[in-house]
């Protein structure tokens, strides 16, 4: 008799941003994405016996081709990562100075491409992306006076002069 | 799978409509994003991104944990120095951007600033204080107090604090809500010169009242009275309900007399008042129809856990003021308990009236 072999967990999974570009990527790279990885796993995908030619592509709609590109090398530098506890994560001391110095470059970048990443972080589920980019972005912001940060984030100031004497009173108590 | 694989496409397709563009100010992310953001912050970085727009200004109150309640502990050694002990709740809709990490900063700011006692506000609707031992200074007890724009919600008194907390307590003029005091019961007579005093707590590791004293207590009248109670009171307990019951209206300030009863007491004692305890409920033996009454189970001081029966809406020993309805109950559970027939008759009688 022959029985047919099983092959183990497909090497390679495809992925399409939402400009329709499809990014092949290793399996064990991908799996830092919660999203996709719980995809592939309902939908069994790593039992499957197909060639990644005949693979049915993971579309991710909120993600675009260059955003997704950047997911990819960053999941790729961050493969051999020891899983993430997140219990163990909440008790540790939140700080914004231990960004690994190979994401500082990465996320070195203009302040669109950072909030797309930090969406698109957010919508794959890749969490130490996403506490990189959002440490990268406090970074930003700490020590700035509120113009420096408005014109750092280009916000418009949308109080009146009698609002903010109002909330320079509210906020006399806690002020140094 | 393809079920699957489809339902995942139409709802990634319904997403939030902010993922369909790049955002350009750090305004347009999801909040949840924003938290995030802010959540690596300190308070005053916070506060500074706050004052930016109304739009940041929302976000950044959202964000912030809400104070409970403040526990102000004065240590054993360093009996100048006054700890904060700040416990947070938070916005449910935060989730995970928000910690303990994050409390301790706001505990660690607290502290800094009442060290240099410039707050003059602070985001709690209660404080609680608690003195563990030691003589406390009562100019400290003031300064302290007078810090805060709010109630006292609690004051937990050890007996080594005693004096000169009592003397607080007597020249404050704060109201408090509740008095608790570990190792000791105060004089009753002593309490009762606390004019802004709603509440008593007494220790409920104590168990050895006198029967005078649980009376002298019960005489008080305070909105609400907790003593310890075991067996041996349960005669004192009807006296003590009578005693309360028969404040006159103008100064009767006592509504209720709960009991702790220690666990070791707690199935023979309520045996002894007609009720069983099961599965968390507490059945009226007396009175089947009668619905089950959850119990409520408190940490006790000194680490034991102790079985807390609220007597507040289901038992024999409660009296309030308040109307027929409790009244009503507990003339239904009157029956034949003994112990408690005199105060249930002088009850039913006043509700006669």
């Amino acid at each position: 008799f022959l029985f047919p072999i099983k092959m183990t967990s497909p090497r390679m999974i495809k992925l399409t941003s939402n400009d329709d570009k499809t990014f092949e990527v290793e399996r064990d790279v991908i799996k830092q994405s919660v999203t996709v990885n719980t995809l592939i796993t309902d939908l069994n995908m790593d039992d499957e016996d197909v060639s990644v030619e005949n693979q049915m592509a993971i579309p991710l709609p909120n993600v675009d081709a260059a955003t997704l590109e950047m997911v990819i090398t960053w999941c790729k530098q961050h493969r051999e990562d020891p899983p993430r506890n997140e219990e163990e994560e909440e008790k540790k001391e939140k700080r914004t100075d231990d960004i690994p110095e190979w994401d500082k470059t990465f996320l070195d970048v203009e302040q669109s491409v950072l909030f797309a990443l930090i969406l698109a972080a957010n919508y794959m589920d890749i969490k130490g992306l996403l506490d990189n980019c959002c440490k990268t972005v406090a970074n930003m912001i700490k020590g700035k006076t509120p113009d420096e940060i408005r014109k750092h984030f280009n916000i418009k100031n949308d109080f009146t002069p009698e609002e903010e004497e109002q909330i320079r009173k509210e906020n006399a108590w806690c002020e140094d | 799978m393809f079920v699957v694989y489809y339902i995942f496409c139409c709802c990634s397709n319904n997403t939030n409509s902010v993922f369909q563009t790049h955002p350009l100010t750090l305004e347009a992310l999801p909040k949840e994003n924003v938290y995030r953001i802010l959540s690596n912050l300190h308070f005053n970085d916070r506060q500074t991104v706050s004052k930016c727009s109304k739009s940041m200004r929302e976000v950044v109150q959202r964000s912030y944990l809400w104070v409970e309640r403040i526990e102000l502990r004065f240590g054993e050694e360093q009996l100048d120095t006054v700890q904060l002990a700040v416990h947070f709740s938070c916005d449910l809709s935060l989730n995970r951007t928000v910690n303990q990490k994050h409390a301790e900063t706001m505990e660690n700011w607290l502290s800094e600033k009442s060290k240099t006692l410039c707050f003059r506000r602070i985001l709690a609707d209660k404080l609680h204080i608690q003195c563990h031992a030691g003589l406390v200074e009562e100019s400290i007890l003031h300064e302290v107090t007078a810090l805060f724009d709010i109630r006292i919600c609690l004051i937990k008194l050890h007996k080594r604090a005693q004096p000169s907390l009592m003397n607080f307590l007597h020249q404050s003029k704060r109201s408090i809500d509740c008095l608790e005091t570990i190792g000791f019961a105060p004089n009753p007579k002593e309490i009762i010169q606390l004019p802004r005093l709603s509440n008593i707590r007494l220790d409920q590791s104590l168990t050895g009242f006198s029967d005078e004293e649980v009376l002298d207590i019960a005489r008080i009248g305070l909105q609400q009275v907790q003593i310890p109670a075991n067996l041996s009171h349960t005669a004192t307990i009807s006296r003590a309900v009578e005693i309360v019951r028969s404040h006159k209206p103008s100064n009767r300030r006592a509504a209720i007399l709960s009991l702790f009863v220690p666990i070791p007491f707690c199935h023979r004692f309520l045996a002894s008042i007609g009720l069983r305890e099961e599965g968390g409920m507490v059945i009226d033996v007396t009175n089947p129809a009668r619905p089950p009454i959850p119990t409520v189970f408190s940490t006790g001081w000194h680490g034991s856990t102790r079985y807390f029966l609220d007597m507040g809406d289901c038992s024999l020993m409660i009296v309030t003021s308040r109307g027929k309805r409790q009244v009503a109950i507990y003339n239904r559970s009157a029956d034949d308990r003994p112990c408690l027939k005199l105060a249930l008759a002088r009850v039913s009688a006043q509700i006669t009236n």
